[in-house]
């Protein structure tokens, strides 16, 4: 053979470095992981022999990741930024990869034309594309390739003990990017290899396969027994020894949480997206030639590889069937994402996908092809095998153009400077709605958030049970994701959490109802919200540390071991670029297992294999029609017309109503626009679900109740439609509109409206005093611990009885019998957080416990919309304390609400609100105080109106009224109440004196049932999202 | 005995820094500088005079802190430099040369302040003060000397107040460190500029702020411009200006509730703030016939009179049309006071019943007047069906009307 550069493997080194090198400018920045590698890699142009960061999650460990790509990156950053060593990173990568493939070809198939073909088809393998420019997964991509790079070596070493140094080195870089590729690597690549290697052995001695017999193999493999356990060895200390760091970590903190949903593990018949991204996509075009893959795989030579081939498919499946979870166990199944299966699996086919295609362009199969079916046969399947080829290629390249994962590019500068502007890096920060951008954000400020983008590396609680990867994207998670923002939303003096950068207005309501402030809105766009009455983050933050010997050996053994590969590897690469010596072919060139001509018989198998693939993409693909053809049935009309409300595309909406009704564009948009409110602008469809009381074929009348998701609650809604077909397409009818004429076309309205200066001098003195304010004085007015079964909650009422606005926050603690604290949490939705002067509000604080952490079994499948978990509280609460405390505030004092024509008949309260202020109220909250037969308070709850009360108009109302007999009092002993520090009853004496107490009990609605009679109150709190 | 020995060793000690002044010019060791008592920022060096072959070294604590003193050897007299933070604090020093762990000479030493008052530091809270005769704020005044050291006690303190129209001077002196006022609220709000001022020094200008003391009983009154019960016009209702105890208007901002009983016994209630002692608030009037007595509060402190505003009834009939086989019902003309149609908006609901069950409510707004429902023949079928239409209170039932 001939030593001479493979022309196919320059040319594939060549367009992919031109082709991926252009493009990762466009995708590396927008994928899932490449921020969160570039954040580790901040970490250590900072921190390289500290593994403890606090940016994320309060503090975690940067040993819970093998360290190697990142620590490139960081080295790489000292020479031009971050990013150039990201990007830098990513080319090596592309030629890692590529080479990879042509070297781990060329072990497979011994022959360098098909190697170099294997070579130019791995730049266009859409597994890789989707991993590098969708997934942005770095690590896992070098990790693989230097799996692809070793195994040749590691069969010189198996075969006949030479390259020792090589395969050692090799392994030791791949574990330290990506311990988890060499773990499974071994299984899934090395034992085949060993069989592979123990056939050829066999070989030699009969010098054919076919002759190969089993005993003829056992007695080989005992041969080679001392060298595979010496290998086995060797890779065993490289694993734990190379990363030792990573183990002891794990074992110390072994992931107890929640597992996080990944698509992977979906059905992929159910869950068609996820069959979509993590089975069609990767395999891509080898989808079509499987037959040929398996055929050639399942051939003595390498059979072995066959086995693990089919092991690596069956898991890249996911949960269409029940094999990959029985397989892997229950645990295994939960933490790993099965994508990376199905890359191995198309890594692996590649080398065959190549010489299946070197066959088809140039060799026997093209012949077979000219001979039976003609030419023109022949250059028709080539072409449309190209095409397929290309599209697919084209497609996955561009596929974060189709189906965005990420916000548009956050401009972060201003965020930062917002951040080191008046030390507000003093307190931690929360973004939401920044997508992977909160990595990059991480990167770039000092500022510490609770949240992280690396969920393995959670710590709190409050995170761990409950399957959200970050607190930034909770809208995505539902109820649940939700729930987990409102821990940290209700309590954030607990995590000194005072800043919140929002990217996205969904999440409005609940800041404002959880009693954030809006403070001002970035150049970025980015809204700042924040919350009062936060301490700053404490000077000295514990952490987890480690012996120094593993600090050295985290910041010395994965830079040391590239290094001594690159030394190993510079000298041959010296001999092979300049041709200075002949060079001996590696050993496995020997043994070629490509003989056979290609049978008719498989070219048929192929054939009809192809055509059935064709069928079900086509299948697919019109089924796909039919569910998004608008018109063509009454479902879909209907399903389309929410969609298109859902995602704000008016003008579609509009063409599905029915053109009879003659209604313009702009009419539609403005009776629309009406409905502003949580439903109109907060809302995210979950589910909808339509069902006919008539239908025939020119009419149906349908309803539709549909599932939201907003930032307060579920909601569900049941909404009834007139369909109509014209001629084979339907149509939607509007429904009518609520036609109330206010009174007035331009009135006026006096405010009382207070800007605080917060800092009037421009200082960087923490406090100066002459600028700060006293705290608002409160007073509680009652406040009592009931019961329900065991759900314990403080309600009361509150004033502000000083001069100013108050914002109010409310702790409550629950103490048993003797004084053991049990519980404590602030009050969240049921409190009118923003006070007037002299304003009254109700409070209810309910004990929320962090959710599922007990029971791990019982993780709900469905989420509820009311999903609460009650602290299981081990004693019983017998006492309370509650501690208010009140800062002046200036902002969310709109008050213009009436509540007007309220009825009760039975147990259920209707009537209207109407506003008569100037500001739109986007969530009109009703807080019904409940009262015994004494007119003590019992019971507080919350409705949120679902749409929103236009200037001069009513909202209209009605509300099921608790059943009180179930709140039993505990206790009502106020002694425990403090205000500002201070106990309330001496605030109360000092300001308010002479109190008139029976105001209280003055004028509250009277329910008359036929058993007792009770008391409610009715207060209001308005959000308004869009201030005039 | 060793009980004995150890009270005596620390009493012989403490002997022997109270009056153990440095004796002598025969020891081998002496000290030089005369003075016990320097002005702060006064005392450079210590100078001592010394037989020894070694140097010693100079140990010097004060209420600061401990340091050792650099020192510079010339001949056999040593001179060692006080640091700067030690020379510049007012209080006691005490020193201790030290050779080999032994304790050669010690002896305290006081610093006092300048004399010369470089700046006047003074605080005040709380910054707001109710109105009245109970509530106070303090003010502290610290002149202190150039390195800020507080002045010696007894030094004179001037404090000067504005109030409104009156201006007054107090005469105080500093004791421990410090002078300081009581500051009283006035009755009337507004707010107090304060200064203070020592030897040539002066303070800035402070604030403080007198706020209105509680609301006391106000009353309230309602604006409308007509009596008519059209669910369209605004009846204003405003309160008089609230005034506190002393006269003072009220702060802005102030809430008041106001609530609204109505006939039926149901109650109702609206918010206002003030502004300017003034809260309003603006009521839709009800669409039906209705009295509604209102009365206001400033919670648990204050309360308005209770005034009473009946509304009459404006549609008094309407017809109601069936056509189109009985599934188009119109309602209306919807009429007001002058006969004009009634403002868009009016709502009517329609019942439909079937076997004393409803089988369908619908609610529909008024437009120029009329109402229509709409049968819709996929959910009624060829019955008979009850239906009840109701509109600013007024009811109509029609039985068993048959659609087609």
């Amino acid at each position: 053979m001939k030593n001479k550069s493979n022309k196919h493997l320059v040319i594939a080194l060549v367009i992919g470095i031109l082709f991926h090198g252009t493009a990762i400018f466009f995708t590396l920045e927008r994928s899932y992981d490449a921020l969160i590698h570039l954040f580790f890699a901040e970490h250590y142009t900072n921190n390289w022999f500290e593994p403890w960061n606090y940016k994320w999650y309060t503090g975690f460990t940067v040993m819970s990741y093998p360290p190697l790509v990142h620590q490139v990156i960081a080295i790489l950053s000292s020479l031009g930024g971050l990013k150039f060593g990201l990007f830098t990173v990513a080319l090596c990568a592309i030629v890692l990869f590529i080479t990879g493939v042509y070297r781990f070809s060329l072990l497979i198939t011994s022959s360098r034309k098909t190697a170099g073909y294997a070579a130019i088809l791995a730049v266009f393998s859409s597994s890789f594309i989707e991993a590098l420019h969708l997934f942005g997964q770095l690590p896992s991509i070098i990790g693989a390739s230097l799996l692809l790079h070793a195994l040749p070596e590691i069969y010189c070493w198996l075969k006949n003990g030479t390259s020792k140094f090589k395969a050692i080195a090799l392994m030791a870089v791949m574990v330290c990017s990506h311990h988890v590729t060499l773990i499974f690597g071994m299984l899934f690549f090395i034992f085949p290899l060993m069989g592979t290697v123990i056939l050829d052995t066999a070989t030699d001695k009969v010098k054919e396969y076919k002759k190969v017999t089993i005993r003829l193999f056992v007695q080989t493999f005992l041969q080679l027994f001392k060298r595979f356990v010496s290998f086995g060895l060797a890779a065993l200390v490289i694993i734990i020894v190379c990363i030792l760091p990573y183990w002891i970590n794990t074992k110390n903190n072994p992931i107890t949480q929640i597992p996080i949903p990944h698509g992977s593990r979906d059905n992929f018949l159910e869950n068609t997206a996820s069959g979509f991204i993590f089975f069609v996509i990767p395999w891509g075009i080898i989808l079509m030639v499987l037959p040929y893959i398996f055929y050639r795989y399942f051939s003595k030579r390498l059979l072995f590889f066959g086995f693990s081939f089919t092991m690596l498919i069956l898991l890249g499946t996911g949960g269409t069937t029940p094999l990959p979870k029985f397989i892997l166990g229950e645990n295994a199944f939960n933490i790993l994402t099965l994508d990376r299966f199905t890359l191995w699996a198309s890594l692996m086919a590649l080398p065959l996908f190549g010489e299946f295609i070197l066959r088809l362009v140039e060799g026997d199969l093209k012949f077979l092809m000219q001979r039976s079916m003609g030419r023109i046969y022949h250059l028709i399947f080539g072409g449309v095998f190209a095409g397929i080829f290309i599209f697919v290629t084209i497609f996955t390249l561009n596929i974060g153009y189709f189906r965005p994962s990420q916000p548009q590019k956050i401009k972060i500068l201003p965020i930062v400077n917002f951040l080191n502007q008046d030390q507000h890096y003093k307190w931690r920060y929360l973004t939401l709605g920044f997508g992977d951008q909160m990595a990059w954000l991480s990167a770039n400020t000092r500022a510490l958030s609770v949240d992280g983008n690396y969920h393995s590396a959670r710590r709190l609680p409050e995170l761990t049970t409950r399957a959200i990867e970050r607190l930034e994207n909770s809208k995505f998670k539902g109820i649940e994701g939700i729930g987990s923002l409102q821990q940290f939303l209700t309590v954030p003096e607990k995590y000194s959490l005072k800043f919140i950068f929002s990217n996205d207005k969904f999440y409005d309501p609940i800041l404002y109802y959880c009693g954030w402030q809006l403070v001002q809105q970035l150049e970025n766009g980015i809204m700042v919200w924040e919350k009062l009455n936060v301490p700053p983050i404490a000077t000295l933050i514990a952490k987890e540390d480690v012996a120094i010997y593993q600090k050295i050996m985290w910041g010395t053994l994965p830079v040391l071991s590239l290094l001594i590969v690159l030394l190993l590897n510079i000298n041959q690469l010296w001999i092979r670029t300049l041709k200075r010596k002949e060079k001996r072919p590696p050993i496995y060139l020997y043994y070629n297992s490509f003989a056979k001509e290609f049978s008719p018989k498989l070219l048929k198998t192929l054939q009809l294999w192809m055509l059935f693939v064709i069928l079900v993409t086509a299948s697919g693909i019109y089924e796909f029609y039919i569910k998004n053809s608008s018109h063509h049935s009454p479902e879909n009309v209907v399903t389309a017309y929410y969609n298109a409300l859902d995602f704000k595309n008016y003008e579609k909406a509009h063409a599905l109503i029915n053109p009879d009704k003659k209604m313009k564009i702009a009419q539609f948009m403005l009776e629309l626009s009406v409905a502003d409110g949580v439903l109109g602008s907060y809302a995210k469809l979950d589910s909808i679900a339509v069902s006919f009381t008539y239908k025939n074929e020119t009419t149906a009348h349908a309803w539709v109740t549909t599932e939201w998701i907003t930032p307060l609650e579920k909601i569900i809604k049941k909404t009834e439609h007139d369909l109509t077909a014209k001629e084979g397409i339907w149509y939607i009818n509007m429904n009518k509109l609520d036609l109330d004429l206010p009174p007035n076309q331009i009135f006026s309205s006096n405010q009382t409206q207070y800007y605080n200066h917060g800092r009037r001098r421009v200082t960087t003195e923490q406090t100066y005093h002459e600028d700060v304010l006293k705290p608002p004085d409160l007073e509680i007015l009652s406040a009592r611990l009931v019961k329900n079964g065991k759900q314990y909650a403080i309600v009361g009422e509150i004033q502000n009885i000083d001069n100013v606005p108050a914002d109010v926050v409310i702790k409550g603690t629950l103490y048993n019998d003797d004084n053991l604290e049990l519980a404590s949490y602030n009050a969240k939705h049921s409190i009118k957080h923003k006070l007037m002067p002299k304003e009254v509000s109700s409070f209810k604080i309910l004990f929320e416990g962090i959710a599922w952490s007990n029971t791990k079994d019982s993780i709900p499948t469905g989420f509820n919309p009311n999903e609460f978990t009650p602290v299981e509280f081990h004693h019983k609460p017998t006492k309370f304390n509650l501690k208010a405390v009140g800062s002046v505030t200036g902002a969310d004092l709109y008050k213009n609400n009436v509540l007007n024509e309220v009825k009760v008949s039975g147990n259920t309260l209707t009537g209207f609100l109407f506003n008569n202020g100037i500001e739109e109220i986007t969530v009109p909250q009703l807080l019904i105080s409940y009262y015994n037969e004494y007119k003590d308070i019992i019971w507080v709850e919350h409705l949120f109106m679902e749409k929103g009360v236009r200037q001069e108009r009513k909202g209209y109302f009605k509300h099921d009224l608790q059943q009180l007999n179930q709140w039993v009092g505990v206790n009502d002993a106020m002694e425990n109440c403090f205000v500002n520090g201070l106990p309330n009853k001496d605030i109360a004496n000092d300001v308010i004196p002479n109190r008139i107490v029976h105001h209280t009990a003055d004028r509250l609605q009277c329910i008359d049932t036929n058993n007792f009679a009770y008391y409610i109150k009715v207060e209001l709190n308005n959000f308004i999202g869009n201030p005039k | 005995m060793k009980k004995c020995i150890a009270l005596l060793v620390p009493c012989l000690f403490y002997f022997h820094l109270t009056f153990g002044q440095v004796k002598g010019n025969n020891k081998p060791v002496f000290l030089l500088t005369k003075d016990s008592i320097f002005t702060s920022g006064n005392l450079h060096t210590l100078a001592f005079k010394s037989l020894l072959k070694e140097t010693p070294k100079l140990y010097l604590t004060n209420s600061y802190g401990t340091t050792i003193c650099p020192v510079t050897k010339v001949d056999k007299f040593l001179f060692f430099k006080i640091p700067k933070a030690i020379n510049s604090k007012r209080g006691l020093v005490q020193w201790q040369l030290i050779l080999n762990s032994k304790t050669l000479l010690q002896a305290r030493l006081h610093i006092v302040s300048d004399t010369l008052v470089s700046k006047i530091e003074t605080y005040i809270g709380p910054p707001s003060i109710i109105a009245g005769n109970r509530d106070f704020s303090m003010i502290v005044m610290i002149p202190t000397d150039t390195l800020d050291n507080p002045v010696m006690d007894n030094s004179k303190v001037v404090l000067k107040k504005q109030f409104l129209n009156v201006e007054d001077t107090t005469h105080l002196s500093v004791k421990n460190l410090i002078s300081y006022r009581r500051i009283y609220a006035t009755k009337k709000t507004g707010r107090y500029l304060i200064s203070s001022k020592t030897f040539n020094k002066s303070s800035t200008e402070h604030t403080l702020h007198v706020w209105p003391a509680l609301p006391t009983d106000f009353t309230i009154k309602a604006q409308r411009n007509h009596k008519y019960a059209d669910g369209n016009q605004l009846t204003q209702i405003s309160t008089s200006i609230v005034k506190d105890f002393y006269g003072n208007v009220v702060s802005d901002g102030t809430f008041v509730n106001f609530i609204i009983e109505d006939k039926d016994g149901f109650m109702l209630s609206a918010k206002g703030k003030t502004i300017n002692g003034i809260a309003s608030t603006k009521l839709v009037h009800p669409d039906h016939e209705q009295v509604w007595k209102i009365k206001s509060f400033i919670q648990g402190i204050a309360e308005s009179n209770e005034i009473t505003l009946t509304y009459k009834q404006v549609v008094t009939d309407f017809q109601v049309v069936f056509s189109e086989h009985n599934r188009q019902i119109t309602v209306g003309p919807l009429r007001s006071f002058m006969q004009q149609m009634i403002p868009d908006g009016l709502r009517v609901t329609l019942d439909i019943q079937k076997g004393h069950k409803t089988h369908k409510y619908m609610v529909e707004t008024s437009k120029n007047g009329f109402v229509s429902f709409r049968i819709d023949p996929d959910n009624y079928k060829n019955e008979s069906y009850d239906f009840t239409i109701t509109a600013a209170s007024i009811q109509k039932t029609f039985k068993n009307k048959r659609v087609w």
